[in-house]
């Protein structure tokens, strides 16, 4: 298995005694192997050499990379593909390689110990036999809904012949892999042996099989699970509940990936292997130009990329070994559990101990829920939970390695905790401040070692949100940087590096957007008028079910900070805040907000609110006229941010803006939105809504410059 | 001045106590001494990967823990590399612990060791009817295992098959009397009054109700947060009575002899739930980590004695660790904890010691004197909290620790008599 031996498109391959042609998969220089072009071309050819070799008699196929077996394409040629021909073809070698596998005259069997994903699981499925190891590392799955696209390569028509419509459906929709024992349940993998055993095992298979023999008998599958399959009125049914369903959720315009891969699987059934492999072919080649699928490809990479590198900090990060959280609350309770669940010990201090409990309540029902759903064992949850520990003092303090702290959001307050705290940590430690929205320089201004003060902004709720925000301080150092860069990686989250402003990145856009909200509704728009016009333009929510989300207490607090330092861009978004919150009203936590709910579901708007708020009359627009001042207010602020700098390139604007706001995903993000229209439609719209509405709307020049030269932002030196 | 081998204790915490089967009966030993295990280590600032050795006293062990000291170790996020062994000298175990990890460290195996005391007697097997063994009469119960306050509504054995049943743990297999009967022959023999008892035992919740109420209690405990739910923490010790009555103690049965017996569930301890942990190190490692050395462990002694009078082992061991410490007089010493298993016991024990009969008869020397009630227990004992029988040498040694340092004394004794006719003793000097 030296790396040296293996030729650089990574296949070895040699014919044992026992006629078994061994094919191991080792890409040089990675840990990982892919299903490079190069790779298949070479698959190819030695499947067709093999043929006339009278001593092959059965394939193998094994991978030389410890916990990985083969991770699929490789995301560069595809998002190298020019448009629907190209992704026919990409599509069409890949089909035509694994056909050549199962097509061969001997048995072929897969050993997979480690992730199995997309391409890779769709060279599993063209084998005879499927043996995996245990253990945590193997995963086998079919991620490409993810991006937007189908299965290309037979998945879509070999996995529900493997293992029926239903699983095949939960596959392939979700995109989540299924591990050893999950995969042999359902029938995906034929055998778990245990990992030092792989290899034997396979090839005592494949010897089997040689022989003549059976080397296991496969399970039948259950009659009625056959009667869904077999009778075409039931097996439609399944498929059009299931687009139903799909459809409550998604918009097709938007995400057409699911229901292309419907219509993939449907024809697993209704039609023989090569007009379904057709089909198959057709469809990725026409889902993988679509800008939905070319921004989730994109997006893939942008994460990947954002893992590299720490914003152009360079430093060694140190390693955590224990982290205090200050403050229990929905964050900092949730940011604890976070860390344990990653099995770093971690302290938990609070004031009192009810948000302690609540914290390991809460903590605890998480970890209850991975074991129900079989993720997790009885007895590591109880692990997890021991590397949990509450307290209503500063005891263990000192010997953190990262203080992170979520107190109330208050200047003073923040520094306080920051002073406290620097009395008792060590030198080295670092203090990440929690803050969403004061700037992490401020909160630092009168500590005893400012460089090692460093902004970590989680998003809420934190288990759930991808997005880190992490703050360099005016004087924070690198390692300070490059230490909670590294450690919001280990906790599986993306980190985007900004620069120390108030509001940061996402929440300054963010605010800005609902400000604009704030004041359509003060123009007379409707409640439920605004947020649709915006969950249409594909936002998770609309603008004022988040705030209802975030506690109007918490928001107006944001927005007093932003509109301190932005002013009129923002408009009265406090002030209007303030009234509701004075009202009795916080939001889905209590009283009420713009909505009414019921034990924590949304009712009907409340109708007194416009009139808290000073409401005009009724006034009624299309809902593209509402959505167009809400995306443009972003798009503007999101290209002043890179003209401030607070963000270094437009890349991790999008990204921040897609992973924390919920910006849709299918459109790219604020900016790779406003390339995709084009910068001169831009900046003609905004210019008129500056002149009808005010000079908010003016045209970051960054846009005007641009848009001028007939340039995009991305691409921008 | 603090040789370099000296044993040092640089920190100690413990969860609350309860009564056996009350609001700790669902916190498993592992856990009861993962919490009090970590705190300590939270609390003390040391390193998880320089401890050397984790040593932890019990006696009942833990369902589905039998390598006690490992899974605490385990669960309190020590390193794997560390060893753990429990240790059990029945009631003295907690401070058998204690006494290892300052062997260690002045041998020079260790420089840094945690010291553990864990009972859960509401879950432990010795103390539950269904572990009991044919061939074994059933003895009368030496401590009540219900909570006192419920007992009067007769709710003795209210879960057939769980109640724990202490003949069956506690009887002393080489008498073969019931643990409990020795309280009453030693009353018997050192002429100690149900009256002296009672009194005595009125006196351990008072000053243990005081303890609480002036806060002194709040350095040494840690809430513990009940599992699964998580809806509540135990965070006081929970069998003090503060109303307590001289009448209403005066009023219960004898338990062990109804006609001439002067032991009742009044003035004996009952079984308890809760852990203890005390941080160890060596002087010179307690100087370079820039931990607070609360106190040297400067003696300690165990001895054995008549298993027919198990009750006064404190008795023997005292005169030797003193001894041992360099022959400290005992009217040098500050402040002592005797154990209460039983208020007949400890009272026997001080008559013993400022017996002559009894000094020149069993140790061969003057009488070693008394103990005024001043000094002994100040802050009041198990007879008030409870008696979770691993941890209670431990608890012993970090109340007195933290006593001698509330009150500046510079010579403390904690000594306990072990069942089966041990006793031990240990000699704590603050400089």
């Amino acid at each position: 298995m030296n790396g040296a031996a293996a030729p650089p498109d990574g296949i070895r391959h040699e014919t044992g005694p026992d006629g078994i042609l061994r094919i191991v998969f080792d890409r040089p220089g990675a840990k990982v192997n892919l299903l490079t072009r190069e790779v298949l071309e070479r698959l190819g050819r030695l499947i067709e050499e093999s043929r006339g070799d009278e001593r092959v008699k059965a394939l193998l196929f094994l991978s030389g990379k410890t916990g990985s077996f083969l991770a699929g394409v490789d995301i560069d040629e595809m998002a190298a593909v020019k448009d629907a021909w190209d992704a026919v073809q990409a599509s069409r070698l890949g089909q035509t390689v694994l056909q050549k596998i199962a097509d061969a005259p001997w048995p072929s069997a897969c050993a997979i110990g480690g992730a199995c994903l997309g391409g890779g699981t769709e060279l599993a499925l063209a084998c005879t036999y499927r043996i995996a190891a245990d253990g945590p590392a193997v995963r086998i799955g079919l991620p490409e809904i993810q991006l937007g696209i189908v299965p290309g390569f037979g998945g879509t028509q070999r996995l529900p012949r493997l293992v029926g419509l239903v699983h095949a459906l939960d596959l392939i929709l979700t995109g989540r892999p299924v591990d050893a024992r999950r995969a042999e349940r359902i029938g995906l993998v034929d055998r778990i042996v245990p990992a030092p055993k792989l290899e034997h095992e396979a090839r005592e298979t494949l010897r089997a099989a040689v022989a003549g023999r059976r080397p296991f008998v496969r399970r039948r599958r259950p009659l009625a699970v056959l009667a869904v399959e077999g009778i075409p009125l039931l097996r439609s049914r399944v498929i059009s509940n299931t687009r139903r369903r799909t459809a409550a959720r998604i918009a097709p315009a938007d995400y057409p990936a699911p229901f292309r891969a419907l219509e993939a699987v449907e024809a697993a059934f209704s039609q023989p292997l090569p007009q379904g492999l057709d089909l198959e072919a057709r469809i990725l080649g026409e889902l993988l130009p679509t800008r939905t699928s070319r921004n989730l490809v994109w997006l893939f990479r942008s994460r990947a990329e954002l893992k590299r590198g720490a914003g152009g900090f360079q430093a060694t990060p140190r390693k955590i070994r224990k982290v205090f959280v200050l403050g229990a609350g929905v964050m900092g309770a949730g940011i604890a559990h976070l860390v344990a669940d990653r099995e770093i010990p971690v302290r938990m201090r609070d004031l009192g101990w009810e948000p302690l409990l609540r914290g390991l309540r809460s903590a605890r029902r998480s970890w209850s829920a991975e074991v129900r759903r079989g993720g997790l064992s009885p007895q590591d949850a109880r692990t997890r939970m021991a590397f949990l520990s509450p307290g209503v003092g500063l005891d263990g303090l000192g010997r953190a390695d990262l203080v992170v702290e979520t107190v109330v959001e208050d200047l003073a307050v923040k520094q306080e905790a920051l002073a406290e705290a620097e009395e008792r940590i060590g030198e080295r430690a670092i203090f990440a401040t929690g803050t969403s929205t004061l700037p992490v320089t401020e909160i630092a201004a009168r500590a005893l070692r400012p460089e090692r003060v460093v902004g970590l902004h989680f998003f809420h709720p934190p288990h759930r949100m991808p997005l880190v925000e992490v703050v360099a301080g005016q004087r924070t150092s690198p390692e300070a940087v490059v230490t909670v860069h590294a450690f919001a990686l280990e906790l599986g989250k993306t980190p985007v590096v900004v620069r120390d402003s108030p509001g940061f990145l996402v929440n300054r856009i963010v605010m800005l957007y609902v400000g604009e909200a704030m004041r359509l509704l003060a123009e007379g728009f409707r409640v439920d008028a605004v947020d649709s016009a915006m969950r249409a333009f594909g936002m998770p929510v609309g603008p004022f079910e988040l705030l209802d989300a975030m506690g109007l207490d918490s928001a107006r607090q944001a927005a007093q900070i932003l509109e301190a330092a932005f002013g009129k861009r923002i408009g009265a978004l406090s002030a209007a805040l303030g009234a509701l919150v004075e009202s009795g009203r916080l939001g889905v936590k209590g009283g009420g907000g713009f909505y009414r709910y019921r034990d924590g579901r949304r009712g009907r708007t409340d109708p007194r609110v416009p009139g808290l708020i000073g409401a005009a009359r009724r006034a009624e627009l299309p809902g593209e006229t509402l959505q167009e001042r809400m995306v443009l207010s972003m798009v503007n602020e999101a290209a002043i941010c890179l003209e401030d700098g607070v963000a270094r390139e437009p890349r991790d604007v999008d990204v921040a803006m897609l992973l924390g706001a919920g910006f849709p995903a299918s459109r790219g993000g604020p900016l790779r939105w406003a390339d995709a229209i084009g910068l001169p439609t831009v900046v003609d719209r905004l210019s008129r809504l500056a002149d009808a509405h005010g000079e908010r709307f003016r045209p970051a020049g960054l846009l005007r410059d641009s848009g001028k030269d007939g340039k995009a932002l991305y691409g921008l030196p | 001045m603090l040789q370099d081998r000296d044993a040092v204790i640089v920190a100690g915490v413990r969860t609350p106590f309860a009564p056996v089967r009350t609001r700790l009966e669902g916190v498993s030993a592992e856990e009861l001494g993962r919490v009090a295990v970590r705190e300590a280590i939270e609390r003390s600032e040391v390193d998880p990967d320089a401890v050397d050795e984790l040593i932890l006293g019990n006696v009942g062990g833990a369902p589905g823990a039998a390598d006690l000291g490992r899974v605490v170790a385990m669960l309190a996020k020590l390193p794997r590399k560390m060893p753990a062994a429990a240790v059990n000298r029945s009631c003295a175990s907690g401070l058998e612990a204690v006494a290892a990890a300052a062997s260690r460290i002045r041998a020079g195996e260790a420089d840094l060791v945690i010291a553990a005391g864990v009972e859960s007697s509401s879950t432990a097997s010795p103390f539950r009817r269904d572990a009991s063994r044919e061939g074994r009469a059933p003895a009368p119960l030496f401590l009540e295992a219900v909570p006192r306050r419920s007992s009067a509504s007769g709710s003795r054995g209210r879960r057939p098959g769980t109640a724990p049943d202490l003949s069956i743990g506690l009887a002393d297999l080489v008498t073969g009397h019931p643990t409990g009967a020795f309280a009453d022959r030693l009353a018997r023999d050192f002429d100690v009054t149900r009256e002296e008892q009672d009194a005595f035992a009125l006196a351990s919740h008072r000053l243990a109700a005081a303890a609480w109420e002036e806060g002194r209690m709040e350095r040494e405990v840690v809430p513990v947060p009940v599992p699964p739910a998580f809806d509540a923490t135990v965070a006081r010790d929970d069998g003090i009575r503060r109303g307590a009555e001289a009448s209403g103690l005066a009023a219960l049965a004898p338990v062990f002899d109804p006609r001439h017996g002067t032991v009742t569930r009044g003035n004996a301890s009952p079984l308890g739930d809760g852990a203890v942990a005390l941080v160890l190190g060596s002087a010179s490692r307690a100087r370079a980590l820039g931990l607070p050395v609360l106190g040297r462990v400067r003696a300690w002694a165990a001895v054995g004695c008549d298993p027919a009078r198990m009750g006064l082992g404190a008795a023997f061991a005292v005169p030797l660790a003193l001894k041992r410490a360099g022959g400290v007089a005992l009217d040098r010493v500050d402040l002592v904890e005797i154990h209460e298993t039983f208020a007949a016991q400890v009272l026997a024990c001080r008559r013993a010691l400022e017996s002559r009969a009894f000094c020149e008869e069993h140790l061969g020397s003057g009488p070693i004197g008394p103990i005024d009630p001043g000094r002994l227990n100040v802050n009041g004992g198990a007879l008030a909290i409870g008696h979770p029988l691993g941890a209670s040498g431990a608890r012993i040694v970090l109340t007195l620790l933290l006593e001698m340092e509330r009150r500046d004394a510079s010579l403390g004794l904690a000594a306990l008599s072990a069942g089966g006719g041990q006793g031990a003793a240990l000699v704590l000097e603050r400089t």
